[in-house]
């Protein structure tokens, strides 16, 4: 099946500055795909672009197959769901999500039926005579959700829709979309610069890093398989070492950092002798009070504690200087290491990735 | 009274402290007045409703009242309309505020060295007459551009429009333009976003940008008189005649509130027909358009 | 130069009825005045209402300097801008103004806003100096007391484009078909009143016509409407027009715009048709609220000085109430009138203004107003 949005060659200028980079970017029916990056790394620019309130300086973009640069918004099958609800004060909840079936002329009994479908589906259907200026954030939100969705669009656009909710809202909401995209099939695009959203909503997820895509992939992949430095620390959380590649007398290679030498899954090609970092997600540290003779290991102390329920993440220094953050569950029976304390800091073969230290991408 | 009332007071006595004195005091001495008679240039008091009562029944009072209210509503209504695009550009379209500040610069005009200059544009040897000459549309130059309604027009919108555009340009920013935006998305063009979206959420504020432009105007009794012929002739100017050559003010105080009665009238009825056609509606009220439950 | 036409002498004064009894409250009451008692001698600030280039700013500026005394001049834009100062409570500390002679009556009987004028400073007022038609006339003299003292005087008459027409001999001769749309009417009341009056036939009763005859009167002036471009505001207004031809004659004016017209290169003449000019003469008067009574009486005197008197009126293009004057006087301003032939000019009388308090049948002085209102609305 082809893709339903297609990028190639996407570059957006604001004068001189440059907003978006070589963009290429293919978007299947049905996918959810997050554009995830920091503040001001392009994302809502390329939403923007898809739903036709900017235009690419060069490069093109296809919906559904055809070429959409110069289609304006309103005729383009995509919809919006803006980052602020952008909800029509002078309307009601019906009235609002009715407005673009209205638009299109469609015959009152059937704009009536559809809007109270889709009410039903975001579970605001007791709710259709408030104005907005009654509803909590939540409720504008399944509303603006309700709005965009009612019109059948091929692809929803959702810009950072959580980012003014509360958290325990917040979560909710997450789960509510995925079911509505189960029940209506539509593609989503979602942006957002919270990885934990990306990771939970998306089926892909495109990480931009200054108007250029980084990385696209499953967020396990992504997780389990950064492409770079940047990708390694902006999804999750990391430990990174500086070293170089070195072959010790096995012919494996080794990465040798100030610490020591350590094992590891190759995942790529580095050439021996050349610098190289490594990547260790805390939860891949296992802390022994005493050197377990493995792989991998080196001395510790703790500096910190952070107790937070279901688990705790220690903050350590190594004996050479390097701080390390370790996650352990608080799994009940187990010895948990104190402020102070010497450890000794361990982690699988398989458990690091190791990235050429020069910029990839 | 709670700490922030005792501020709010506070920070507003000035204001209205000078209102008061200044405005609300005089204007009920002049109410007053409107029931005193006068006689060789001495007013007395009294309680009459001659004052009242005549003018309304004065023909040349309704004929200049008339002339007033008119001039008040095409300007109001040309001034706002043409007001729209123009806010609608500086609001939403550009970041420049070139053509705003050009418009304001015309503000620094003298304002009676624009009605001079109206005058000559439009008179037989103006600028308007030479050039329909030149281009061969009229062979006599046309009279009528000056001492008519038609040069109180387009005298009056050239004086306020940069008011009208300060107001309307007012009422639009408070419209973010996230909502055309979401008009846009879902299926308006940007002028049917404009219609749908803008104007009723801007209706307060073009209201009241039309109220004002329309007191503004239909009180200005200099413009019309130097350049609207019989059809310049207005309240105002009746008004100022009784305060200053007959010295009969109890008729002038009383013309003058028949104006500001006329006015809330009118204000009265454009609110009245906004609600009718749906462009605004009181948040309160739970008479909805269409859908049945 | 007299005209043909003759009215009654302005001195068969009307009755007007004297307010009964003012209710209490905001009339006119002078008693609140702050009344300083006149200094003994000439200087300090005068407060002067005058008409613009009326005040004597040049003419008395080496006299100002002598003893000392400034002028603050408040310009007058028409009449009514003097005595409407007094309508309510605390008059202005006002030491002298002007007024026409056709508010005389109003002024110094009705609103009694006159003080006597003491002569005895004022040595120029004598037989000898002035005008015969000026020196203790009822106008201003009544039962021995000098109220007004006569400072310059002039006329309003017809004013046409000599290049474009020719001379009028009737006002009604304006009403031409060839003429339409290219005369001009001041707005300035009093002005055209008499005029309005005289050419319905009433001029012998102006300023007491019925309101049915006022109807009337206006009701004939339309034609003079229609007729016109405009109704000019001010005199600059209507010179601009004439200068540029649009408009070939003003019905009645200064003509004083004469001036400002020609040498714009358009030969502006007067004429003075058979239903004649409309004269008027200013006066000096010291209002009661006056503090400066002393300088005031100084200034009224040096206005009558004769070189004074030429000065000014070489200036400003009007006529001196001095005889001696009139020898001071260069070509061009002796030109303007005959003035061996003033009395016969002055034969023809001083219009008067419609009374402020009517009896039942007589248009009033706001009866006028609206009907003159009503004129500029078109009605």
């Amino acid at each position: 099946m082809s893709p339903i949005i297609e990028i190639t060659d996407g570059n957006k200028a604001f004068g001189s500055f440059k907003a978006l980079q070589d963009i290429n970017l293919s978007i299947a029916q049905g996918e959810i795909v997050t554009l995830l990056g920091p503040s001001g790394c392009g994302k809502t620019t390329l939403m923007r672009i898809f739903a036709g309130f900017e235009s690419l300086t060069s490069g093109s973009l296809k919906i559904d197959g055809k070429d959409v640069s110069n289609l304006p918004p309103e005729k383009r099958p995509v919809n919006m769901v803006f980052q602020r609800y952008a909800l029509f004060p002078h309307l009601d909840v019906f009235e609002n999500v009715a407005y673009g079936l209205k638009v299109k002329g469609i015959g009152k009994d059937e704009v009536r039926e559809r809007v109270r479908n889709m009410l039903r589906i975001v579970q605001m259907d007791h709710l259709q005579q408030r104005f907005i200026t009654e509803l909590s954030g939540g409720q504008c939100q399944r509303v603006a959700l309700a709005r965009a969705l009612v019109n059948g669009p091929k692809v929803l656009l959702l810009d950072e829709p959580l980012a003014a909710l509360d958290l325990k809202i917040r979560q909710h909401m997450l789960t509510e979309m995925k079911r509505i995209h189960a029940e209506t099939g539509a593609t989503f695009i979602y942006v957002t610069h919270d990885q934990d959203e990306a990771m939970i909503l998306s089926d892909r997820v495109v990480l931009i890093d200054r108007g250029q895509i980084v990385q696209v992939d499953t967020p396990q992949d992504m997780y389990n398989r950064p492409n770079c430095l940047f990708s390694a620390k902006f999804l999750g959380e990391t430990n990174i070492l500086h070293g170089t590649i070195v072959e010790d007398a096995s012919g494996k290679s080794a990465f040798r950092s100030a610490e020591g030498s350590f094992h590891y899954q190759p995942t790529n090609q580095i050439a021996s002798k050349s610098a190289a970092i490594m990547s260790v997600r805390p939860e891949a540290i296992s802390l022994f009070a005493e050197n377990p003779a493995r792989d991998n290991a080196i001395p510790a102390t703790v500096t910190d504690v952070l107790f937070t329920g279901s688990r705790s993440f220690y903050h350590l220094v190594s004996d050479g200087g390097e701080a390390l953050r370790a996650q352990v569950q608080n799994t009940p029976g187990l010895n948990r290491p104190n402020v102070g304390d010497r450890v000794h800091v361990c982690w699988p073969h398989d458990g690091s990735v190791v990235l050429p230290a020069s910029p990839s991408h | 009274m709670v700490s922030s009332q005792k501020t709010g007071g506070f920070l507003a006595a000035p204001a209205v402290t000078y209102m008061v004195i200044f405005f609300v005091a005089p204007s009920l001495l002049l109410f007053s007045y409107s029931f005193w008679t006068a006689s060789s240039f001495r007013i007395v008091p009294d309680f009459v409703l001659t004052n009242y009562l005549s003018s309304i029944q004065s023909l040349l009072f309704l004929k200049v009242t008339l002339n007033a209210l008119l001039i008040g509503l095409v300007t109001a209504t040309v001034s706002v309309l043409l007001s729209l695009p123009i806010a609608y550009y500086l609001t939403y379209v550009t970041r420049s505020k070139l053509i705003f500040y050009l418009i304001l610069i015309t503000w620094f005009s003298s304002y009676l060295v624009r009605i001079y200059a109206w005058r000559t544009l439009l008179g037989t040897n103006g600028l308007l007459n030479a050039a329909l000459l030149q281009l061969g549309i009229i062979s006599t130059p046309i009279e009528a551009f000056l001492f008519s309604p038609f040069a109180v027009g387009v005298t009056l919108v050239h004086i306020y429009l940069p008011f009208a555009v300060l107001m309307v340009i007012s009422a639009m920013s408070e419209i973010k333009k996230e909502l055309i935006e979401a008009s846009r998305d879902l299926g308006t063009s940007p002028i049917g976003a404009f219609m749908r979206v803008v104007a009723p959420n801007a209706a307060q504020g073009l209201i009241g940008a039309f109220m004002l432009t329309f007191i503004l105007a239909a009180s200005d009794y200099v413009t019309p008189q130097m350049v609207g012929g019989s059809s310049g002739q207005t309240t105002g100017l009746l008004i100022a005649d009784q305060f200053r050559k007959t010295g009969n003010w109890p008729l002038g105080a009383a013309q003058a509130f028949i104006m500001f009665a006329l006015s809330i009238l009118i204000y009265l009825i454009i609110t009245a027909l906004a609600r009718a056609s749906g462009l605004t509606r009181s948040r309160k009220s739970t008479t909805i358009l269409t859908q049945d439950k | 130069m007299g005209p043909k036409y003759a009215t009654p002498n302005f001195s068969e004064a009307r009755r007007a009825l004297l307010i009964g009894g003012a209710a209490a409250g905001l009339t006119v009451s002078f008693g609140r005045l702050f009344f300083t008692p006149a200094s003994a001698a000439t200087g300090g600030t005068l407060q002067v209402m005058a008409w613009e280039g009326y005040d004597l700013t040049n003419e008395l500026k080496t006299w100002r300097e002598e003893n000392g005394v400034t002028v603050e001049t408040t310009s007058i834009a028409s009449q009514d801008d003097v005595h409407t100062k007094f309508i309510v409570g605390n008059p202005p500390p006002l030491d002298l103004a002007e007024y026409n002679q056709a508010y005389s009556e109003l002024y110094i009987d009705q609103i009694k806003i006159v003080s006597p004028l003491d002569v005895s400073k004022i040595p120029n007022y004598n037989a000898d100096n002035l005008f015969s038609v000026f020196f203790d006339k009822p106008t201003w003299f009544k039962d021995g007391t000098l109220y007004g003292s006569p400072y310059i005087w002039g006329f309003n008459t017809l004013l046409y484009n000599s290049a474009e027409m020719e001379e009028p001999k009737s006002y009604k001769d304006l009403l031409k078909p060839e003429l339409k749309g290219k005369i001009a009417i001041m707005d300035d009341a009093t002005g055209n009143w008499p005029l309005i009056a005289r050419l319905a036939g009433f001029g012998e009763k102006y300023p007491a016509l019925t309101k049915d005859e006022l109807k009337t009167a206006f009701d004939s002036f339309v034609a003079f409407r229609d007729q016109a471009r405009l109704i000019a505001i001010n005199q600059g207004d209507v010179a601009n027009f004439i200068a540029s031809k649009e408009v070939l004659a003003v019905v009645v004016a200064d003509p004083q715009i004469i001036q400002q017209v020609t040498a714009q290169g358009v030969p502006l003449k007067m004429a003075v048709p058979e239903e004649g000019p409309v004269l008027w003469v200013d006066a000096w008067f010291i209002p009661v609220s006056a503090d400066n009574v002393e300088t005031a009486h100084a200034f009224i005197n040096q206005s009558l000085d004769p070189q004074v008197q030429a000065n000014v009126c070489m200036s400003i293009h009007q006529a001196p109430v001095s005889k001696k004057a009139v020898e001071l006087l260069d070509e061009a301003a002796r030109q303007r009138i005959d003035y061996s032939k003033i009395d016969q000019i002055f034969s023809a009388g001083l219009p008067g203004i419609p009374p402020v308090e009517a009896e039942s049948e007589v248009a009033s002085y706001d009866d006028w107003i609206q009907a003159w209102q009503q004129f500029k609305a078109g009605m």
